[in-house]
């Protein structure tokens, strides 16, 4: 039983990472430096490195 | 409704914008803090029930001529989207200089409200303006405000005249009668801002009086003579940034640091009591030492970083970060840069990238690019917890580490400039003209909103990235390439111990050639906070914070045997983290600035060439200090050294070729 919530709990929290990531880059439109980016999901066209659209 | 917000540079834009929107956009009392445009929903409570109101924050400029690549947004922006009402902010205690964009706002067509911005600056100055006078002179709505102040500062009234000016419709009539005529825009450029200075010279001689004299020093100046000495300003800046990380790393940062790090002990013990002995192993180390310990170890040094935040944050409010440009200036002159490369530098303690983005305000593309390429030297926000974690373990004083690492950064990034404009060829001289803004009393309101806004960027930023590089490592050391599960005492045998130990090799004449070093270098560069994730992850340390935790692990010997490193290795890591590549992220944006994949393959490969000298130099010269010695790998290590030095003094000679060739035919 224990293992069975450890594993929910490891589910959950790589889910709700993985989420937050895949929003922030949603809100990028894809750039891929969102990714430990702190103007993740609030920059501008002009902020994202072109190469990475 | 859309309303554009324009002024002058450190006019107190985003101060505004942010006190009439509830946002906190980074701001700083100087010059080019906003490089790109922001939006942004005005209050409800400033709006009285008028609806969504859009207000979009634009990077400052002098004039809709751009010089700067962020003026030629704000030009744009203006000229192109069509804003129904534009707010001009107007510095109070310099109007006769903010005036010119002023006239030729009004001469767009689109309603214009001046907002005369900081007139709690100008009664503490001794200067009185006529706003009525001036609304008159102008043909628009002025209306006085301090959008520092807590209290209504006259935003109300701001916004009311910005809907009523959009409501009436009314073209405001240029000041300048014949700016807008046909006639006019053949005329000569020149012979209308002749005119256009002197009709706002007259317009200020009418509505400004100055009860002080310009002629006499006012205790600021009085201050500047000494903050910005050419002799005295450097030891003043040492002496202010040891201070900044004696609290931060050695005094406040740690008492509140062992705080929180009992906290997540406390969640870490109850998380392990509540599942029980019987938890299957995998899972054990993948939540507890991999999820909780890894984030935990990261996060732990948060107290560390938002203390330091908040000083940083008291000194860019205060003025004194601009006064630092002005000292360096001088030592960035004899590389072809100027002081205006020391903001982005600066904007780049928080984190490197919004730093790399400051850099468009460069105007030169060789600054521009050089400054992309050095900024990611000064150590960020993400770097700070590796610094903090073995100043703590190796050296008893903290605040030394960091201090040193700080300006071995500013040394070497004018060291690296010299080279770079040597590599380019380029001779052209560099020129430095800046508005010093006015000294104040920071506000403590406004430092602790940076610092929280940054905190938040951090634990998300450990909630997300980190969490997933830390579930992932502790997979990869959990199992072997035979997806069996790896013995305790034999972690070398695991997936991570055989990817990362090829690369170990490398490290060995740097001191720390352990996979375990190589795989947190790794994890490193998709952020910064990994490396400190990845060395709890592997070595199996959940608390950084607490020495004593360490010291039990390691069966009583020294701290240091944890790591299996010594003091001096421990100082090479940290100088190899601070001058190679920076994370992905940082290194997108320095694409985006560079323009040029030429300078930005060839920024990386300098940046790890210069991390991994630097970094055998002061393992081998420590280790020979220490034990009277070379330590490992030396003379692999000085021929890989020479061979990368090699290639620098290859591409400086080239260049200064280049340039002579260039000089020659110039002649």
């Amino acid at each position: 039983m224990n293992n069975l919530i450890a594993v929910l709990i490891i589910a959950l929290l790589v889910f709700l990472a993985v989420r937050k990531i895949l929003q922030n880059r949603k809100m990028s439109d894809g750039c891929i430096s969102c990714m430990g980016c702190p103007l993740a999901g609030k920059c501008s066209e002009d902020d994202r490195p072109p190469s990475t659209k | 409704m859309k309303i554009a917000l324009t002024g002058n540079p450190n006019s107190g834009k985003t101060t505004l914008f942010n006190a009439i929107t509830g946002r906190i956009e980074h701001v700083g009392n100087w010059p080019g803090v906003t490089v790109e445009k922001k939006e942004g929903y005005i209050k409800s409570s400033l709006t009285s029930g008028k609806g969504n109101l859009t207000v979009v924050d634009l990077p400052g400029a002098y004039s809709l001529a751009p010089f700067t690549s962020e003026e030629t947004v704000t030009r744009d922006f203006v000229l192109n989207e069509s804003p129904d009402v534009i707010i001009n902010i107007v510095d109070a205690s310099q109007i006769s200089r903010s005036l010119f964009f002023t006239t030729q706002l009004l001469e767009l067509g689109i309603p214009v409200v001046v907002a005369l911005n900081k007139c709690d600056m100008t009664a503490k100055t001794g200067i009185q303006i006529d706003s009525r006078l001036l609304g008159k002179l102008l043909g628009c709505p002025v209306i006085e405000t301090v959008a520092v102040k807590n209290t209504d500062g006259g935003l109300k009234a701001l916004v009311q005249a910005a809907v009523s000016a959009r409501s009436a419709g009314i073209r405001p009539q240029p000041p300048l009668a014949d700016a807008g005529s046909p006639a006019a825009a053949e005329e000569d450029r020149e012979a209308l801002d002749k005119k256009r200075f002197a009709l706002v010279n007259e317009m200020t001689a009418r509505v400004e009086k100055r009860k002080t004299e310009s002629s006499r020093q006012s205790l600021q100046d009085k201050a500047d003579r000494i903050i910005a000495d050419k002799w005295l300003g450097l030891p003043i800046f040492a002496a202010v940034i040891w201070l900044v990380f004696s609290i931060s790393q050695s005094w406040a940062g740690p008492w509140l640091a062992d705080v929180l790090v009992g906290w997540i002990d406390g969640f870490h013990g109850l998380v392990e009591g509540a599942l029980g002995e019987g938890l299957h192993p995998v899972l054990s180390a993948l939540l507890l030492d991999g999820i909780i310990g890894g984030v935990g170890a990261v996060v732990g040094f948060l107290p560390l970083i938002m203390v330091l935040f908040f000083m940083l944050a008291l000194l860019e409010d205060s003025g004194y970060m601009a006064r630092v440009a002005v000292v360096m200036d001088r030592y960035f002159k004899k590389m072809g840069l100027s002081g205006k490369s020391v903001i982005p530098m600066i904007v780049s303690t928080g984190c490197a990238i919004p730093g790399i983005m400051a850099t468009r305000t460069i105007k030169n593309e060789r600054q521009r690019r050089t400054t992309a390429l050095l900024s990611p030297f000064i150590p960020c926000g993400a770097k700070l917890p590796v610094i903090a974690l073995f100043a703590g373990v190796f050296f008893g004083d903290r605040a030394w580490v960091g201090t040193s690492m700080y300006f071995l950064a500013i040394f070497m990034i004018i060291i690296s400039g010299l080279i770079v404009r040597k590599i380019t060829g380029d001779t052209s001289r560099s020129y430095f003209v800046m508005e010093l803004p006015p000294y104040r009393f920071p506000g403590i309101g406004r430092a602790a909103v940076s610092m929280m806004s940054r905190a938040k960027a951090f634990i998300i930023k450990a909630g997300t990235i980190i969490l997933i590089c830390n579930a992932v490592v502790q997979l990869l050391q959990t199992f072997n390439w035979q997806f069996q599960v790896v013995p305790g005492s034999q972690p070398a045998a695991s997936i991570l111990a055989s990817l990362a130990g090829p690369l170990a090799v490398i490290f060995i004449p740097l001191g720390f050639g352990l996979w375990q070093f190589a795989a947190a270098a790794i994890t490193g560069f998709i952020a910064k906070e990994n490396v400190v994730g990845t060395l709890a992850v592997t070595f199996s340390v959940t608390n950084f914070i607490d020495v004593e935790e360490l010291a039990l692990i390691s069966g009583g010997t020294e701290v240091m045997g944890v790591f299996g490193i010594t003091a001096a290795a421990a100082l090479s890591y940290l100088v190899f983290n601070l001058f190679t590549p920076p994370c992905f992220a940082a290194m997108g944006a320095m694409n985006s600035e560079m323009e040029s994949r030429k300078w930005f393959w060839g920024a990386i490969g300098f940046q790890l060439a210069l991390g991994y000298i630097l970094s055998f130099i002061v393992y081998q010269a420590g280790t020979v200090i220490t034990t009277g010695a070379p330590g490992n790998g030396f003379t692999g290590g000085l021929a890989a050294v020479a061979v990368l030095a090699g290639v620098i003094i290859f591409l400086m000679i080239r260049g200064s070729r280049g340039a002579d060739l260039k000089s020659v035919k110039a002649a």
